[in-house]
């Protein structure tokens, strides 16, 4: 291809030929419509001609019948007239319909040509059509003869001649009315053969005409598409040849054109772009030849002065060239950064004497006026501002710098830094005279550590002595828990050396465990460490020695605390608790085994003063009873004691088991209540009762409950005279309930108040008069409330009354494995 | 009253106790067998096969538990009820006794000899 169409040429032509192309379309899709609506009306005529047919042939028989009729019934002239009238009326309708029939064929007629290719194609419809037009013929040929007749009939009707009317009906218009209504009949159903078979052509017609349009509007979207393909590719044709060339150009081929080969807009482009780069190459070339010469001069004229200025550049000197005016035309990267420049510009024509104490600037000055008017050379010691340089001192030196024929042309200034040097200078002299004074304080320091060591040593000497000595095992921890301290005790009870146990955890050496069950017993001393509180050693500890041996030791250990008191360590002291142990057990044993030996006469006696009250031995009289009711007194009293004695001994050992179980704590009152009856009525006290309704089942030892309430009533009622009041309530509070138990009786002194727990403490003004008492009970109770987590207060006033609370944990007790119950 | 004399067995090393609670049984209508040792109470439960048994726990040549513990490996001894009677009040022998299936514990210095035989009746009531 050498020559393509200009652009808006090639658009222009493929928009003619779509133009044409869609014309073409159009007129074809057109004339296929017209063909359809040929068709349709030629149908249209056959749908009419067997309606007017029938119509034709209905009215014949219409006419016949009132013929026959008029014939029939002559002789009343009523149903004559009746008659005539429609007779009438058909014939009219038979020769309109008859009309119109004619004219639907001479439409159809007009459109013959069309009709006979179809006849042509169809055999059979040829032979019928042909039949049917013969038909009609014959049909309009009769037809005319018979209305001549007809009107004949009505002649005789109206002139009344009867017997004329009947032979002429009978004779002549009867057969022909006949022969002319079955080829009236016969006419009818050909029309609608015809018609049946015009609608079937009408149908195929439609079905191939919309066929033909899809055809055909589907072709022409084709050949739009191909026409608009084509058009875009030619157009890009060219463009991708440009840009395939620019790739050969970019690629190093710089010889290489875009070929043009058209003289379109877009020919006109590609050469204008050739143009523009055959531009651009020779630039190129002349540029590349220039810069060569360039560098080539540069090369030669910079060697030497560049090895000067490297010189300069690498100096951390403040190197400055000076015209013959005594202006900066050069200064070095060390004196911009001394100065405190940026770019070397600030620095050219700058006035360096600024930057000089005042009281120098004017030597500076006539130094370099020197050197720059008469070549001398100079140097001087020159001190900064510290606004204008971060140096402090400099050495300047000056010298002139000559053109080749020897005259000057300006200064060279090298300024070098001497702050650390000076600086280093004062330093020493300062340090030769600070040396001399801290010898003499280190030397007056000295001897008073000595002196402080001496001291420091005799105290620790003493101490150490002291806890060394010391009959008891003492071990301190600090707060890693790590031995620091162990004496001479602590390893003869333990077996373990000092020297082996000094930095080790105490848990590692020290082997604390229960006597029961051999679990570790160290809590207590974790406990000293968080609380920062003295806590002992549980009881029944022993401690195994490092052979293995185990030891019953009793120990406390306390925290050490630094000045703010915070816990820095722990001293635990412990001691051999064998012999101590073996005495408690012997004690425990004998207790024990004593109350068992009492118990034992004591039940002799009362079981068969009891079998005597009842009777059992023969009839006792009233006195008799009396003094045995005393022995019986006397004897519960001395079984009261003995379980006093046993609880008191279980409770100073600490084998008394806990044992709890759900109970209701008002029924363990009212029992308690219940036992003490005969006391309360001999001595008409008034019981007053106060129990919360929400008071829950807890979780306690029955029997400990039993003891509380025992005790602190019959003390209220011993201890209150004949008549008065005791009043016991039990309250529910979130978390405890409090049982309070008052009295008004004889109170406490305010002197003995602190001591009613004691063991076997009886008050001086009950003591007087209830010599029944064994002040153990308060003692137990006490002791009781506090083991199980509850807590014991009283108020009392001498003589006006006593009032005890026990606050009781609504948690309940928890089980403590022991030995013994209380009883 | 019990109309059919119930059988009690009493093993009690201590004569005048024995004495006083026989006489007191005997007088509530019990037949009532007795023994002052562990050894002598085994054998009498296992020949007379007794309604119930009363049984000190402190006695020379047989104490009462071991005689529980005897009691308990003959087929009929396994499930006779027994009701503990003595002076130690030791939570531990407590325990040991409900672990052989005893009926109940009782301190003898603090029960009167009638709510004693009142103890009796209601068990064997049941």
């Amino acid at each position: 291809m050498t020559r393509v169409i200009p652009v808006k040429y090639r658009i222009i032509i493929i928009m003619t030929i779509l133009f044409f192309v869609i014309s073409g379309f159009i007129f074809l899709i057109r004339e296929k419509s017209l063909e359809k609506n040929i068709i349709f009306s030629h149908a249209k005529i056959h749908i009419e001609m067997p309606t007017q047919a029938v119509s034709m042939q209905m009215n014949l028989h219409q006419l016949t019948t009132s013929m026959e009729e008029i014939t029939e019934e002559i002789d009343e002239p009523d149903r004559v007239e009746v008659n005539t009238q429609r007779y009438i009326f058909s014939k009219g309708s038979f020769q309109k319909s008859q009309k119109k029939f004619e004219e639907l064929v001479s439409t159809h007629n007009s459109r013959w040509a069309y009709s006979q290719e179809q006849l042509d194609a169809d055999q059979e419809h040829k032979e019928k059509h042909q039949k049917n037009k013969e038909l009609f013929k014959k049909v309009l040929e009769d037809i005319k003869p018979f209305f001549e007749m007809t009107d004949e009939f009505f002649i005789y009707v109206n002139n009344g001649e009867n017997e004329k009317i009947r032979s002429f009906f009978r004779e002549k218009i009867e057969p022909e009315g006949y022969n002319l209504e079955s080829l009236l009949k016969e006419f009818v159903e050909l029309q609608e053969w015809e018609t049946n078979f015009h609608l079937a052509g009408l149908q195929a017609a439609q079905a191939n005409i919309d066929n033909l349009i899809w055809v055909l509007f589907t072709s022409l979207f084709c050949v739009v598409l191909v026409f608009i393909y084509f058009l875009v590719i030619f157009s890009l044709e060219p463009i991708k040849r440009m840009s395939e060339s620019i790739d050969t150009i970019i690629s190093g081929d710089t010889e290489h054109r875009v070929e043009v080969r058209t003289k379109d807009e877009l020919g006109v482009m590609a050469s204008k772009f050739n143009q523009m780069l055959d531009t651009i190459f020779v630039t190129q070339e002349k540029l590349k030849k220039a810069n060569l010469e360039l560098s080539e001069e540069k090369r030669k004229s910079t060697s030497k002065e560049k090895m000067f200025k490297d010189l300069a550049e690498q100096s951390p000197d403040c190197i400055k060239v000076f015209d013959r005016e005594g202006k900066i035309v050069y200064m070095s990267p060390g004196g911009l950064a001394e100065h405190g420049f940026k770019k070397e510009e600030e620095a050219i024509g700058w006035n360096f004497l600024e930057s000089i104490v005042e009281k120098q600037r004017g030597d500076v000055n006539e130094m370099l006026q020197l050197c720059l008017s008469k070549g001398k050379p100079g140097s001087m010691e020159v001190e900064h501002l510290h606004e204008y340089a971060n140096r402090d001192w400099c050495d300047l030196s000056v010298r002139p710098i000559r053109s080749d024929d020897g005259g000057i042309v300006g200064a060279l200034a090298i300024s070098r830094d001497i702050t650390a040097l000076k600086k280093n200078i004062e330093v020493l002299k300062q340090e030769v005279f600070e040396g001399e004074r801290l010898k003499r304080a280190m030397i007056n320091l000295l001897e008073d550590i000595e002196e402080e060591r001496d001291k420091n040593a005799n105290e620790r000497y003493r101490m150490n002595r002291i806890l060394h000595s010391i009959g008891d095992g003492v071990l301190v921890v600090d707060d890693h828990q790590k031995i620091v301290m162990f004496n001479e005790e602590a390893e003869n009870i333990s077996g373990f050396d000092l020297k082996k146990v000094i930095g080790k955890k105490y848990y590692d050496v020290i082997r604390l465990v229960s006597e029961e069950d051999g679990s570790p017993r160290h809590d207590f001393i974790n406990e000293v460490m968080n609380a920062g509180e003295v806590r002992r050693m549980p009881s029944g500890t022993i401690l195994v020695k490092k052979n293995g041996d185990k030891i019953a030791v009793s120990d406390s250990a306390a925290p050490i605390k630094n000045k703010l008191g915070k816990v820095v360590g722990c001293v635990i002291v412990f001691r051999d608790a064998s012999k101590e142990r073996e005495i408690d057990k012997a004690k425990n044993e004998f207790v024990s085994l004593a109350s068992h030996q009492l118990r034992t006469p004591l039940t002799a006696i009362n079981w068969y003063l009891e079998m005597l009250m009842s009777g059992d031995a023969g009839k006792i009289n009233s006195e008799q009873k009396k003094y045995m009711s005393e022995i019986y007194n006397g004897s519960r009293r001395m079984v009261n004691l003995v379980n006093s004695l046993l609880n008191t001994s279980r409770i100073d050992l600490g084998t008394f088991a806990v044992e709890p179980e759900k109970i209701d704590i008002r029924k363990i009152a009212d029992s308690a209540l219940f036992e003490l009856t005969p006391q309360i009525k001999t001595k008409h006290i008034k019981i007053e009762k106060k129990y919360d309704r929400s008071i829950p089942f807890i979780n306690a030892d029955k029997k400990l409950i039993g003891i509380i309430f025992q005790n602190l009533l019959s003390n209220a009622i011993k201890y209150t005279p004949a008549g008065g009041r005791v009043r016991l309530s039990i309250e529910k509070k979130p978390k405890n309930f409090i049982i309070t138990v008052a009295d008004n009786g004889y109170g406490i002194p305010a002197s003995q108040q602190k001591k009613i727990f004691t063991k076997l403490f009886r008050a001086d003004n009950v003591r007087e008069k209830e010599t029944d008492g064994t002040g153990l009970g308060l003692y137990i109770v006490k002791s009781v409330i506090e083991k199980t987590g509850g807590k014991i207060s009283f108020i009392s006033k001498e003589n006006k009354g006593t009032t005890f609370k026990v606050e009781l944990p609504l948690s309940g007790m928890e089980k403590k494995e022991g030995t013994k119950g209380l009883s | 009253m019990i109309k059919l004399s119930k059988k009690i067995l009493i093993v009690e090393d201590e004569k005048t106790l024995l004495d006083v609670l026989v006489n007191k049984f005997n007088r509530e209508g019990f037949s009532v067998s007795s023994a002052v040792n562990g050894k002598v109470g085994l054998n009498l439960a296992l020949k007379e096969k007794p309604d119930l048994i009363l049984l000190d726990i402190v006695m020379p040549v047989m104490d009462g538990m071991t005689m529980i513990e005897k009691l308990r490996q003959d087929k009929w001894g396994a499930s006779a009820p027994v009701i503990i009677l003595t002076n130690l009040n030791d939570a531990d022998k407590v325990t040991e006794g409900i672990q052989r299936g005893v009926y109940d514990f009782l301190v003898k210095s603090n029960w009167k000899i009638n709510d004693v035989v009142k103890k009796v009746k209601d068990k064997l009531k049941t």
